[in-house]
C-alpha cells in the first residue's frame, strides 16, 4: 500500500472525504481487493480502538456521583401495595422509636430541636406512561428541560470525580519471577511518563526503532469514590481502578504483582487484605481470608 | 456552563464538560427510560451512549448545533430506547441468531485488536483513540498530552500506529483476521 492510499483510508476512517472523493475511494475500494482488504484492517483497528475510549468515557461517566430520581424508588418498588406497606412500616417505625424514648427514663428529655421529620409520600396507583411517539422530539425535549430548570448546575467537577490523594510509589524487591510494585493512587502519572515531552521531530525520520511501546507495565491508575457507609466496592477495568467507600479516614495501599503474562492487584485497607479481578462491573471487594496467602501478602508489603 | 463554552471545552477534549453534562441532565434523560419500562441500568446506559455519541461528534468538530444541548441529547436517548426496545421485540424472532452470529464474530476481532492495544503502553492508547475517535487534531492532542509541539504528536501517533499494526499482523496471519 502506497502513502497516498494510507491518507485516503485515514481520511475515509476520519470522516474527512468529501463527496467526490468519497466516490473515488468507493471506486478503488470496488476495483483493487487488496486496496479493500486494507481498509478492513484499518476499520477493524479503528472500532477496536473506538471500543476501548468507549468503555474509558463510560467508566468515568459511572464513577461520578449522581442522586437517585424520583422515579427509581418507584420503579423498583413494583406496585403500589408493597410502596404502602413499606411506607406503613416506616411510620409504625418511628412512632415505636418515639414511644420507647419517651418510655425510658434513663434517657435525657426529649429534645424537640433534634427531631428529624420526614415527609413520606403514598403515591395512590401505580401508573404506566407510554411514549406518544407522533410528538415532534423537538418539543418535548423543550417542555421536559423545563420542568428541571430547578434542577441546580452541578458544581464544575471538581467534586465528582475526586483526584486519588498522595502519591507514593515504590519499587520493591524483586524475586525470580514477579515485579512486586507498591502503589498508592497518582493523579499525574501519565504527565510524567518518560518520553512525553520529546525535542522537535519532523515525521520522515522514522528509521529508528519504534520505542513506543511500554517495555514496563504501567501502574495501575487509581480512582477513589467517597461513598459513606456503604460496603467496600471496586470496578477495574482497562487498567483503571474504581474504588468505593470511605477512603478518606485510614490509607489504603494498592499491591501490584506483575508476572510475565498476567497482573494482580490485591488491596490492603484497615488491616485487610482483598483480591480484585478485572470486571467493569461494580463489585463488592471480596477479602482474602487464607491465612498462607495473607502471610505472604505481609512479606511483600513489608519488604517493599 | 452555556452551550458555546460547553461545546467549546468538548472540542478541545475537555473531559470535565462531559462530566458536568452528564450530572446537569442526568434526571431528565434517565426518565426517558425509567418511565418507559426500563430498568436503572438500562436508563444509565441508553443516556451514557447518548452522551458518547455527543462527546465524539463534538469533539471531532463534525457538530452542527441548531439546537440546545439538552434537545440533542435527549433525542439520541429517545432512539437509543426505541432501538433497544425494538431489538428486545425481536429476541424470538430468526434474526437474532444471524444477529448474534455476527456479532461474536465481530467479538472475536475485537478481542484480538484490545489485546495489541493493551500491549501498546497507556501513551500510545491514548494518542491513537484521540486520534481515530474523539477526532481531535494533532494540536490539541499535543496539549492534552503535554507535548512539546504537533510535530511531536504526530511522530508519536505514526509510530504507535505503525507499532499497533506490527503487533496485529506478527500474532495473526492475514486469514485469522480478515476470514
Amino acid at each position: 500500500m502506497n502513502s497516498t492510499q494510507q491518507h485516503q483510508i485515514e481520511a475515509f476512517l476520519r470522516g474527512e472525504l468529501n463527496p467526490e472523493q468519497l466516490k473515488e475511494f468507493n471506486q478503488l475500494l470496488a476495483d483493487d481487493p487488496s486496496f479493500a482488504q486494507n481498509v478492513r484492517f484499518e476499520q477493524n483497528i479503528v472500532n477496536g480502538l473506538s471500543q476501548v475510549r468507549k468503555a474509558e468515557l463510560k467508566a468515568r461517566l459511572d464513577a461520578i456521583d449522581v442522586a437517585p430520581t424520583g422515579w427509581i424508588g418507584l420503579g423498583q418498588l413494583g406496585s403500589s401495595s408493597l410502596v404502602k406497606t413499606l411506607g406503613g412500616l416506616a411510620v409504625a417505625s418511628v412512632v415505636g422509636v418515639l414511644i420507647y424514648t419517651n418510655l425510658d427514663d434513663a434517657t435525657p428529655e426529649f429534645d424537640q430541636s433534634k427531631v428529624i421529620t420526614t415527609e413520606v409520600n403514598y403515591p395512590t396507583e401505580q401508573q404506566s406512561i407510554e411514549f406518544d411517539w407522533d410528538l415532534k422530539e423537538s418539543a418535548v425535549a423543550e417542555t421536559v428541560e423545563k420542568q428541571y430548570q430547578e434542577q441546580s448546575e452541578p458544581e464544575m467537577i471538581a467534586d465528582a470525580v475526586k483526584p486519588a490523594a498522595e502519591v507514593v510509589e515504590e519499587k520493591s524487591t524483586k524475586t525470580e519471577e514477579f515485579d512486586v510494585t507498591v502503589n498508592v493512587p497518582q493523579p499525574d502519572a501519565l504527565a510524567k511518563e518518560e518520553g512525553l515531552v520529546t525535542p522537535e521531530s519532523d515525521l520522515p525520520e522514522m528509521e529508528t526503532t519504534d520505542e513506543v511501546a511500554n517495555t514496563e507495565v504501567a501502574p495501575v491508575d487509581v480512582e477513589t469514590v467517597q461513598k459513606k457507609n456503604e460496603t467496600l466496592k471496586y470496578k477495574y477495568f482497562d487498567g483503571k481502578l474504581f474504588l468505593y467507600g470511605d477512603f478518606n479516614e485510614q490509607p489504603y495501599e494498592i499491591l501490584e504483582i506483575n508476572g510475565v503474562k498476567e497482573r494482580k492487584l490485591y488491596l490492603f485497607f484497615e488491616s485487610k487484605y482483598f483480591n480484585i479481578d478485572v470486571t467493569d462491573k461494580v463489585k463488592e471487594l471480596d477479602q482474602i481470608v487464607n491465612p498462607k496467602l495473607v502471610n505472604e501478602l505481609d512479606i511483600i508489603r513489608n519488604n517493599k | 456552563m452555556k452551550d458555546r463554552e460547553i461545546l467549546d471545552r468538548i472540542s478541545k477534549g475537555d473531559e470535565r464538560a462531559l462530566d458536568y453534562l452528564y450530572k446537569k441532565y442526568y434526571k431528565m434523560m434517565t426518565n426517558i427510560v425509567l418511565k418507559n419500562n426500563g430498568t436503572l441500568d438500562e436508563a444509565k446506559d441508553v443516556y451514557q451512549e447518548a452522551l458518547v455519541v455527543f462527546w465524539q461528534k463534538a469533539a471531532s468538530g463534525k457538530l452542527v448545533l441548531t439546537s440546545k444541548i439538552s434537545t440533542f441529547l435527549y433525542s439520541i436517548c429517545l432512539n437509543q430506547w426505541r432501538k433497544e426496545l425494538d431489538r428486545k421485540s425481536r429476541l424470538s424472532s430468526e434474526e437474532v441468531d444471524k444477529e448474534e452470529y455476527q456479532s461474536h464474530d465481530e467479538q472475536e476481532r475485537y478481542k484480538i485488536v484490545m489485546q495489541c492495544i493493551s500491549e501498546l503502553g497507556e501513551t500510545c492508547k491514548r494518542i491513537l483513540t484521540y486520534y481515530y475517535f474523539d477526532g481531535l487534531n494533532m494540536s490539541d492532542i499535543a496539549e492534552k498530552m503535554n507535548f512539546a509541539n504537533t510535530d511531536t504528536a504526530k511522530t508519536k501517533k505514526y509510530k504507535c500506529k505503525k507499532k499497533l499494526d506490527s503487533l496485529i499482523k506478527e500474532r495473526y496471519t492475514t486469514t485469522d483476521f480478515f476470514d
